[in-house]
């Protein structure tokens, strides 16, 4: 019972946690970002399977955690208002070529951050080129090009 | 494995009737993780309702409480009551069956005892005692070192003893 609690407990929270610290924190973009979702995985362990070392109680928590995720994705199903709340929504930061400063500041990225992501995935040079720039759900920043001509 | 084959422009390896068994198994997957959890969260992979057992002897003056389910290198209580009147010398000597104790290692044992006397078949205890006492309560943290069904006897020297069963899963 108590490995299925503390499943519960943990994933609930981290959830709660994640969510209250915005989408970057996610997206693993710096080394520092890199080396906190080291350490959150650490601490978390500790915490999940306390000093039982049996397969027995490692397959309950995984077991527990993963029919947590897809309860959650059938329910997201079924009542969608439930999406935003536990998923986040994206939203946009360069409409048409004009930069949205205060999304910006309020969201933490620079346009640094955005130049980066359009080398990176469109391989573009300026912010000139940039139609629209999306900040995913998940942290990533898509681009959308200008079209050519 | 199936060739691949063109959907539309696409070339591709999809094979619309292995998905559809596929989703069929999942979702059944699905119902038995379940299933599962909520077996694990009543207590049949140790710790809760299902699991917490007690066993007394004839008269009731020795108490066993333990859990029939336990897990392999994980953590289990065994707590012993015994009566005060079974004091003899200002000691209570409870003993454990050196087969139960072969397959635990003993974390910690609250109250300590005072003395730990070894026998052939078992390992007895002593706990030394307030005249006036009237249950004598010892817990026995165990981590269980074994899988599968182990028994065990235990009891008051020259008094009554108990006998139960756990489950020691992998």
């Amino acid at each position: 019972m108590d490995s299925v609690l503390r499943a519960v407990a943990i994933y609930v929270i981290l959830m709660l946690i994640f969510r209250i610290s915005g989408k970057r924190s996610l997206a693993q973009i710096t080394t520092f970002d890199f080396v906190l979702l080291l350490v959150i995985g650490e601490a978390t362990q500790q915490a999940l399977l306390g000093d039982d070392f049996s397969v027995t109680n490692a397959v309950l928590v995984i077991s527990t955690l993963i029919v947590i995720d897809i309860g959650l994705s059938l329910l997201q199903q079924r009542f969608t208002f439930l999406g935003p709340l536990m998923d986040d929504v994206p939203l946009v930061l360069v409409d048409n070529g004009s930069v949205l400063g205060e999304r910006l500041k309020k969201s933490r990225i620079s346009e640094a951050d955005i130049l980066h992501a359009a080398r990176a995935s469109q391989g573009l040079e300026n912010m000139g080129q940039i139609r629209y720039a999306v900040l995913e759900r998940t942290g990533e920043i898509s681009v959308i090009p200008k079209q050519q001509g | 494995m199936t060739e691949p084959h063109r959907v539309g422009d696409l070339e591709i390896p999809e094979d619309v009737r292995f998905q559809e068994r596929e989703w069929t198994a999942e979702r059944i997957g699905w119902v038995v993780l379940a299933i599962l959890v909520l077996l694990a969260l009543a207590g049949l992979f140790g710790t809760g309702p299902l699991s917490s057992a007690s066993v007394d002897d004839a008269d009731g003056a020795l108490t066993a409480g333990y859990e029939r389910f336990v897990r392999h290198d994980g953590r289990t209580t065994l707590s012993i009551e015994v009566a005060g009147d079974l004091s003899s010398n200002g000691e209570i000597d409870v003993w454990l069956s050196r087969d139960y104790l072969d397959a635990f290692e003993i974390q910690t044992i609250s109250p300590e005892p005072s003395d730990v006397i070894s026998a052939d078949d078992r390992v007895i205890y002593v706990f030394p005692v307030d005249d006036s006492i009237s249950t004598l309560s010892v817990s026995f943290s165990l981590r269980p070192q074994e899988m599968g069904r182990i028994s065990c006897d235990a009891g008051v020297r020259d008094g009554p003893s108990v006998s139960f069963d756990q489950i020691s899963f992998p």
